[in-house]
């Protein structure tokens, strides 16, 4: 497990304040010439120390999300790695995702299962930190799994055409979401308490029995 | 209703804005825990852009009701203002060949949807300055066009929907090669290999690259292009076209298009749409012949 900690976030604070104005922002492909920019946003970019302080906040963001995620990503990784029937691959990852793949040891089958932790601006929750599992197999991979959580635990996790919130395809689960506007500070520009959404979010997926899980999910799947 | 409880809403919200900003004025800004960035900020500035975003959100929300409002007047069977998404309940809102396979149906004229060259012309609409493409697609009429999805050349790869036209007789012939993505990245070298091997193969080509947040392709020769723009365009042909048979099909996928590529809240209930990103709204419904 890392030893380092996480310092409170301004800029994923201000993010989480004003997310609808920083999405659209980030999502421009450049802000000061994207002509599909909405006027009240355009104007507010055309000043040059604005805008300054905008793609400071951005790259404050990225680099603050990054640091999140590995953190997050470390000790999911860690607490999987525990079972010693499982081991743990990288995956590619971003600054606003990071995931690892799951396998058996010894198992000469192409099962595996991918973990992934990202960051996504949710339709009711604003930027929210997720944990989703994806194994092959779709619809029916789904199914099965979330069954195996269920049995496990006593909790149903969410399949992806079920989620309200944001979309995703079939085959992946739902295992926690930690909403940030949950762990703001009551500064004047709220901060984004890092540690405590990384608590939030290792609490919940502790409870799920992971590694245990994970060894059913990949021994069902081969 | 909605937009009195909206307006309520709003006006408490410029009210604690106002009681925050004064608050904000009044206290010092020098908040120092012991590990934080607040250093790398000046939490001044901070304020005022802060202060900036929230007029700005104030205004956007503000114009998108009015927005919202008269375009559910104009046009009551929307798929903004619809709940089924077409492909989400069979969990495959955000499969990219789903979503290919449909979108090269819908925009192919000589299909049973009836809508003719509609959806075609909407999408072309959405490409900028193709406005010559659009001329000759009119001039020429429909049954020389064809549209293919998964779309194969050796050594290329597949392409997710290629359009040929000007095959008749007398006309320039024309190729547009679109490559959509959801979630996914582009492959190594993708939109280049495209790009090179559909050229030599058809001459000159139209290359879209089609993606939620609108970015570039690696390629400089294909033009980004947003799923929101396209579903702006969609619903403005959509529009005139609500006793034809492919109507509910194609607003089902356009309501689809919008909740799982857009992020926006497409309902029969105006109260749940106007809990969209008003920004995001805003732009969808951006009076036609504006980009």
């Amino acid at each position: 497990m890392s030893a380092h900690s996480l310092e409170r976030s301004v800029a994923l604070g201000f993010w989480t304040s004003h997310c609808d104005a920083m999405d659209a922002i980030y999502e421009s492909s450049d802000p000061k010439l994207d002509p599909s920019l909405p006027y009240e946003l355009a104007s507010i970019v055309a000043n040059e120390d604005q805008h300054a302080q905008i793609t400071q906040v951005t790259e404050a963001a990225e680099r603050d999300c990054d640091a999140l995620l590995l953190m997050v990503e470390a000790k999911i990784a860690d607490l999987v790695k525990e079972d010693l029937r499982l081991k743990v691959l990288q995956k590619a990852i971003t600054n606003w995702s990071k995931k690892f793949e799951v396998r058996l040891k010894r198992d000469r089958s192409n099962m595996r299962a991918v973990v992934e932790v990202w960051v996504e601006t949710c339709l009711t929750l604003g930027l929210s930190l997720h944990c989703t599992l994806w194994t092959p197999g779709g619809k029916a991979a789904a199914e099965r799994n979330a069954s195996i959580f269920r049995n496990l635990t006593g909790r149903r996790p969410i399949k992806g055409a079920e989620d309200r919130e944001t979309s995703w395809d079939n085959g992946v689960l739902l295992l926690s979401r930690v909403p940030f506007k949950d762990h703001l500070g009551q500064e004047a520009i709220p901060t984004l308490d890092q540690e405590r959404v990384v608590e939030a979010m290792y609490g919940e997926i502790s409870t799920l029995q992971l590694p245990n899980a994970l060894a059913e999910v990949l021994k069902a799947g081969r | 209703m909605h937009l009195v409880a909206v307006n309520n809403r709003i006006a408490e919200f410029a009210g604690d804005l106002a009681k925050a900003s004064s608050l904000l004025s009044e206290c010092d800004l020098e908040p120092v825990p012991t590990r934080s960035h607040h250093s790398e900020f000046s939490m001044d500035s901070l304020s005022l852009l802060g202060q900036a975003l929230n007029d700005a959100w104030l205004a956007a929300k503000r114009k998108s009701m009015q927005q919202l409002q008269a375009h559910r007047n104009e046009f009551p069977l929307s798929p903004l203002f619809c709940d089924c998404p077409l492909l989400a309940p069979m969990g495959m809102g955000r499969r990219e060949t789903a979503i290919t396979q449909v979108l090269a149906w819908l925009l192919s004229p000589n299909e049973s949807h009836g809508l003719g060259n509609r959806l075609l012309l909407a999408f072309v609409d959405a490409i900028p300055d193709a406005g010559e493409l659009k001329t000759q697609i009119l001039t020429e009429g429909s049954s020389h066009l064809s549209t293919h999805a998964e779309f194969s050349t050796a050594d290329v790869g597949r392409a997710d929907i290629v359009i040929f036209g000007g095959r008749s007789p007398g006309f320039k012939a024309w190729t547009v090669v679109v490559e959509a993505k959801v979630d996914a990245s582009e492959g190594k070298e993708q939109s280049t290999r495209y790009a090179t091997g559909f050229t030599s193969e058809f001459g000159e080509c139209r290359f879209l690259y089609l993606t939620p947040d609108g970015k570039s392709a690696a390629s400089g020769h294909f033009t980004p292009m947003r799923y929101r723009d396209l579903a702006r365009h969609f619903i403005i042909a959509l529009k005139d076209a609500t006793e034809l048979p492919g109507f509910s099909y194609a607003r089902y996928f356009t309501n689809g298009m919008l909740r799982d590529l857009c992020g926006i809240r497409a309902s029969s209930s105006m109260d749940e749409v106007l809990r969209s990103n008003a920004f995001e709204i805003e732009q969808l419904l951006q009076p036609s012949g504006t980009k």
